[in-house]
């Protein structure tokens, strides 16, 4: 009984200390008795949210004074909704957080209806990057050469325009010679897949954390074949192979193999900006005037978390291989050119989703 | 024949598995959270299955899968309670129970309606979990040859039974069903990404959300006639007529429209994204099979053993090709892949051939806790039908927060639930103007999936979708199940004059 | 009179699906496809529905007595007021006092079963939902100009730090 009222009593004194929701510094123990709540800008179910969690479940050890971590459901507009609550209705006070697909990101840069919260401005807690993987069916090319040599056009399924898949698929078929089509209005990836295993649809592009769930399968059977991954970007700029799909060359490997030298011109100009968004994916964002100190416990904490042998054995078993992960500044980082690119690649992207 | 003896083998071993230690403890724990999801509107078995997930990390797979399984069935089973007592709908799944559960329980037969919701649900998770063991065999086959053109017939002839549901006023349910196939387009558009009827509002565009709008259309009406009968929900005293066990027995008498009603279920559940609409065709389904349908709409007992047998059956649906394919065809669904991929498991051929102990162990979990759960039900039902004789003041605060929870908790918006509140107006208008209100629901439901598929149908296949065997299959079904009810009435000669959907039933 | 409001009904209802055929004009094809296939012809019923409601003698519904309409528009009233309390108050608080201003204003309970019961409610809401499940409760518009999560806030806080 009496450790019940010290407790609620010291509660009530952090809480006292710290409530009035105007952002002060205070020392290491601010976390303590707190709740960091994170925003998920989808509904439950999916990548971003299962990571979200995943990752909640982890880090609350690498923060100091183990505060509880809550997720939150908040979809709609596309993503804009739980993204500008956190921007436009909760207090800059440290305790909240948004994770933010990378399908955002280019929403958001091509100023899509309710994007309208300063993304170029929010501060990166870190981020977990994910790759995409491009496959065909082997009936249709049984590698990239004949793919690009057939030319298509080929039709490629997705959920909705405007996601980075198909950004990728337009470019990268400008850039090695072959034609594609939209075809948008499934539920799922997982139905896309469906779609392809019953021949309905010859090729597709889909996450990496996808084709190691749902497409795996048919590559094993033979039935598709991946033509290319995306890859990630280091700090440097240089494309690497996700660690989730180490087999599969990266679009710069095969681009290199087939024309002998770098992929350039305005299209690659673009598809850099969906593989920076994409090195920069499911990132936890804060508000713009969130105090520094606190941005600073918790940017340590996902470092800490995330570099920790317990994060890569746990993430292997679900995943196959250990999730890489990229701290906040970094995050930043590879965002700055990404954030603001020159109007041509805009007009670009325009033509590219308007390509269908 | 060695086909048969590994798929025999598998069984035992997933029975044994679920019987251990400790998967059964889990299993329970996951049926007690199950049974709190159920009863109480506004917690979805979604959220609260998104909130267990992290839980199961630790977890090996035939534990994680207990555990998530156990709530999720049991959810659907229970949700049909507050359906029936305060006809609010638990989740939007179990809104066709309110049209005759609740009815039921104002005339004192609460306990007769639960009693045949449960015995149902049971019937159904059976024959659910009974026909995703008997298709291992022939699952994948059979869903990779239902393509796009396929989906889009089987829309089709969903809408089909909006007539159905409308039989006395088939205009005006006709015309609701369109009208709710209209609301469905509000959002963006599947192919094009346009924003259609949004008038600039965020929360509109992923289109009007579908659990605010039922328990707002069927829930808000109740609340109003339970105001105006001060004397309780239950306008009647509980007669012999009124026990559980007399519910159970009427599902035993009605065993042929809930072995119907099932099988409609789990085929329903297997395709993705037709699974809401079960309830509500099987609703039709029980309506048109039935010689008397007078009763329709004020307390048939019908009414609640079809939908509650489709409702359970479809989550064995649901399983089947989530299990088999990875494709999820509810939000629960989606979210239990979540923990596949935690598990490091995937769905696909592998579950249907290494993976087999595990599947099995799936359809011994339904079994088993949908046993248990009925079992256990039985002695605290009786003592929820009391609820029902408590004078209405002071039940109605925590009907309307409810009705209200569940609105917003639809995805935690204020806007949500400011749309249960306007489609609860409406929903009295309706009751009062005699306009029916489940082909609107339907509409609603089956607008979406129809315009997916027919434009990934002509995307692919161009015109000749339509020509396709399958399709002309489908289509010929649709004109059949229209017309026969109509041949056979003009064969009868008779035609009653009952109202659309009499859920209001006047004191005098 | 019930055969007046089915006939507004049914003209609303004519009304808003000729607007909503106007609306989808200007969109391009493929997003306008689906909409008019469907629009058109549930409008052409539309239509035959408001001549048959204009024609009907017969009531074809079931209205109900003046005093239960009376009764009907007053709960949904409260309905409202229950809302707009959420809107303002946050949902948690308003469980609290809305329940207890109906039980008090409008059922005429008496003070001990009111509070007890609006207590009860305000307490599955506070600990069952909120801190238990985590289910992110607005704070209400009164709250959110003052910077906090909740007027009530505290004691959430406070409980979750407990456990």
């Amino acid at each position: 009984m009496l450790e019940w009222i010290v407790r609620a009593a010291l509660a009530a004194a952090v809480l006292a200390a710290c409530g009035s929701g105007a952002p002060r510094s205070s020392g290491g123990a601010f976390y303590a008795g707190k709740t960091i709540r994170i925003i998920v800008p989808t509904g439950p179910g999916g990548t971003t949210d299962i990571t979200a969690r995943l990752f909640a479940q982890q880090v609350r050890d690498y923060i100091p004074g183990r505060p509880a971590i809550v997720v939150e459901n908040q979809e709609g507009g596309g993503n804009s909704v739980g993204i500008r609550n956190l921007t436009e209705h909760t207090p800059p006070d440290g305790l909240n957080l948004v994770s933010i697909p990378a399908s955002a990101g280019l929403r958001w840069l091509l100023r899509e209806p309710g994007h309208t919260y300063p993304l170029d401005k929010m501060p990166a807690v870190g981020s977990l990057p994910g790759g995409q993987v491009t496959m065909s069916r082997t009936d249709v090319a049984p590698d990239l050469d004949t793919f690009i040599r057939k030319g298509g056009p080929y039709k490629m399924g997705g959920t909705a325009p405007g996601g980075q898949g198909q950004y990728a698929e337009v470019l990268l078929g400008h850039l090695m010679g072959f034609k594609t089509q939209h075809v948008f209005g499934f539920g799922s990836f997982a139905e896309v897949a469906l779609a392809v295993e019953r021949g309905e649809l010859p090729a597709s592009t889909t996450g990496d954390l996808n084709y190691v769930q749902s497409w795996l399968s048919m590559v094993n059977r033979k039935v598709i074949v991946p033509l290319f991954q995306g890859g990630l970007l280091t700090e440097k700029g240089e494309v690497i192979r996700s660690p989730l799909v180490p087999d599969v060359p990266t679009a710069y490997e095969q681009y290199k193999r087939l024309f002998g030298k770098d992929p350039a011109g305005e299209d690659w100009e673009a598809y850099k900006v969906v593989l920076a968004l994409n090195s920069a994916s499911t990132a936890l964002f804060m508000h713009p005037d969130t105090p520094s100190d606190r941005l600073a416990i918790l940017r340590e904490a996902f470092s800490k978390a995330t570099a920790d042998q317990k994060w890569a054995d746990d993430t292997k078993k679900s995943l196959g291989a250990p999730q890489p992960a990229i701290d906040g500044q970094r995050t930043n980082d590879i965002l700055k050119g990404a954030l603001s690119p020159s109007p041509r690649t805009i007009e670009i992207f325009k033509q590219a989703l308007a390509e269908g | 024949m060695s086909e048969l003896s590994v798929l025999a083998q598998a069984s035992v071993s997933g029975l044994i598995q679920v019987f251990t230690w400790p998967t059964f403890p889990l299993m329970m724990l996951g049926v007690a959270i199950g049974f709190l999801v159920g009863i109480l509107p506004g917690i979805s078995a979604g959220a609260t299955l998104a909130l267990m997930l992290p839980f199961t990390f630790v977890m090996k797979p035939v534990e994680a899968f207990a555990f998530l399984l156990g709530m999720l069935s049991i959810s659907i089973m229970f949700g049909d309670i507050t359906s029936i007592l305060f006809g609010v709908p638990g989740e939007p799944l179990a809104a066709s129970m309110v049209l005759d559960g609740h009815p039921m329980a104002t005339k004192g037969q609460a306990g007769r309606a639960l009693g045949a919701a449960l015995m149902s649900s049971l019937l159904g998770a059976l024959v659910g979990a009974f026909i995703l063991a008997a298709s291992i065999p022939i699952i994948r086959p059979l869903v990779l040859s239902v393509g796009a053109a396929e989906l889009f017939g089987l829309a089709l002839l969903g809408m089909v039974f909006i007539a159905a549901l409308s039989t006395h006023n088939m205009l005006k349910g006709v015309l609701m069903g369109g009208f709710g196939m209209m609301l469905s387009t509000v959002g963006s558009s599947p192919q094009v990404g346009v924003e259609r009827y949004t008038l600039g509002i965020p929360f509109l565009f992923e289109g009007v959300n579908l659990v605010a709008v039922t328990v707002g259309l069927f829930g808000v009406s109740e609340l109003v006639d339970l105001y105006i009968h001060p004397i309780g929900i239950a306008r009647a005293r509980v007669g012999p007529l009124g026990g559980v066990w007399h519910g159970c027995k009427d599902t035993f008498a009605h065993w042929a429209l809930a072995l119907r009603c099932s099988l409609l279920g789990t085929i329903l559940g297997v395709i993705p994204g037709i699974g809401s609409s079960a309830q509500w065709l099987s609703y039709a389904h029980a309506v048109q099979s039935a010689k008397d349908k007078g009763g329709f709409g004020s307390g048939d007992v019908r009414g609640v053993i079809g939908p509650g047998a489709a409702m359970n059956a479809k989550e064995g649906g649901n399983l089947i090709t989530t299990v088999a394919f990875g494709v999820p065809g509810s939000t629960t669904m989606a979210i239990l892949l979540g923990a596949f991929l935690i598990q490091g498991v995937a769905p696909g051929p592998s579950m249907l051939t290494n993976q087999l102990p595990l599947t099995m162990s799936f359809v011994w979990i339904m079994i088993v806790s949908h046993v248990i759960s009925v079992g256990l039900s039985f002695l605290f039902l009786q003592q929820m039908v009391r609820i029902t004789e408590i004078r209405s003041s002071l039940i109605l605060p925590g009907i309307v927060l409810l009705i209200l929870f569940g609105g917003y908790s639809a995805d935690n918006s204020l806007f949500s639930m400011g749309l249960t509140i306007l489609f609860g107006f409406i929903g009295i208008l309706m009751i009062r103007c005699d306009w029916p209100r489940p082909p609107l629901v339907l509409g609603l439901v089956l607008g979406r999936l129809l315009e997916r598929h027919l434009g990934i149908a002509y995307q692919v296949y161009g015109f000749s979708f339509a020509l396709r065997p399958a399709f002309v299959g489908i289509v010929l079904i649709a004109a059949l199940v229209t017309f026969a009810p109509l041949i056979r009435r003009r064969l009868a000669r008779q035609a009653p004059e009952v109202p659309s959907e009499l859920a209001y039933v006047p004191e005098s | 009179m019930s055969r007046k409001a089915d006939l507004v009904l049914s003209a609303v209802l004519f009304l808003l699906l000729a607007a909503m055929l106007v609306a989808a004009r200007p969109w391009p094809q493929a997003a306008r496809l689906f909409p008019l296939t469907i629009g058109l012809p549930t409008l052409a019923l539309a239509g035959v529905q408001l001549v048959v409601a204009g024609r009907s003698s017969s009531p074809g519904g079931n209205l109900g007595a003046a005093s239960d309409n009376r009764r009907g528009l007053i709960m949904c009233g409260w309905l409202l007021g229950f809302g707009l309390a959420v809107v303002v108050l946050g949902f948690r608080l308003a469980s609290l006092v809305a329940s207890l201003a109906f039980l008090r204003l409008d059922a005429r309970e008496p003070w001990r079963l009111s509070l007890a019961i609006s207590a009860g409610i305000y307490l599955f809401f506070l600990v069952l939902m909120d801190v238990a499940l985590n289910v992110p409760f607005n704070g209400g518009i009164i709250a959110e100009a003052a910077g906090l999560r909740g007027l009530d806030d505290f004691l959430a806080e406070t409980l979750r730090s407990l456990l």
